[in-house]
């Protein structure tokens, strides 16, 4: 019993996001989903990817130090609350939370402009997740 | 830092990338704040620089690599002077490069790109590179770097 709850214990906290980047006006959290696909992208040693997730780097960071971002090319609305920060192929998915929070569900890379039934599926798992944690706090 | 900068920080050529995309974006928001602020579209400014709106577009994506004359012609044509400062005080102080608090907050809703911050800032040099090179020239020196406009 003991060891049960000693796994459930570390899957709960493995799966409590992070803060990703604290800015002047929010702060950016990232779920544990996307802490992995970001290691993922980064493990493929490509240029193209890395100059997309370097530029979503940015934005985002810019989202945390302003609390918006300009680029209606590059910040979409993708329905049901869920946003995309877009640079060239890299998209990352997120949704605002109350207290000026912005929490980062997943991160891929991606040729199609539309948010796939896939992508939304893991979205919604992420916050409820995110969610169910919060309400254990 | 955040978990990308650390992660490409090991990489070859992600130092590099980081430097090069937080001045594209640094850039290419405060464009939009201008424009938004303006209420131009993207059409508006393609006209303004006599260029096609999907010109204005990739350049303004970071997905064409603006020179130092374009980013004159759009300041130009928005009525806001580009001015670019190299932050080695900022570069000390922080341990990373590129996108300061300074450097994004200074656009809103004024209209007005007047960067207060810059002032403070010590060692800052005027640069006539073209735009492509300003992240690889920054980091040979290293320099991190600012644009703004005023």
């Amino acid at each position: 019993l003991l060891i049960k709850l000693n796994i459930k214990v570390n899957i709960e906290l493995n799966s409590m996001p992070t803060v990703y980047h604290e800015g002047a006006s929010r702060t950016i959290l990232i779920t544990a989903d996307g802490e992995q696909s970001i290691r993922a992208l980064v493990a493929v040693h490509s240029k193209e990817i890395e100059t997309g997730l370097a530029r979503a780097d940015a934005l985002i960071r810019t989202l945390a130090e302003t609390g918006q971002l300009r680029s209606p090319d590059q910040w979409r609305k993708e329905g049901d609350g869920f946003w995309a920060i877009r640079a060239k192929q890299i998209r990352f998915y997120g949704w605002y939370e109350p207290g000026s929070i912005f929490v980062v569900s997943h991160v891929i890379c991606k040729r199609h402009q539309k948010l796939s039934e896939a992508d939304k599926s893991r979205m919604l798992k992420n916050q409820a997740e995110y969610r169910n944690s919060k309400k254990r706090d | 830092m955040t978990l990308v900068q650390e992660l490409l920080k090991q990489s070859k050529n992600g130092k590099k990338e980081l430097a090069r995309q937080d001045l594209i974006v640094s850039v290419t928001e405060q464009v939009w704040a201008i424009l938004e602020d303006s209420n131009l579209s993207k059409a508006d400014l393609a006209r303004a620089l006599e260029t096609s709106k999907s010109n204005v577009t990739q350049l303004l994506s970071g997905n064409r690599n603006m020179t130092l004359a374009t980013l004159a012609d759009i300041g130009e044509a928005l009525g806001a002077k580009p001015k670019v400062h190299f932050d080695r005080q900022g570069f000390i102080q922080q341990g990373r490069t590129g996108l300061t608090p300074q450097a994004t907050t200074s656009s809103q809703s004024r209209g007005v790109f007047n960067l207060e911050a810059a002032n403070q800032l010590q060692g800052t040099q005027t640069i006539t590179a073209r735009t492509h090179g300003f992240a690889k020239s920054a980091m040979s020196v290293g320099l991190p770097f600012l644009i703004t406009t005023e």
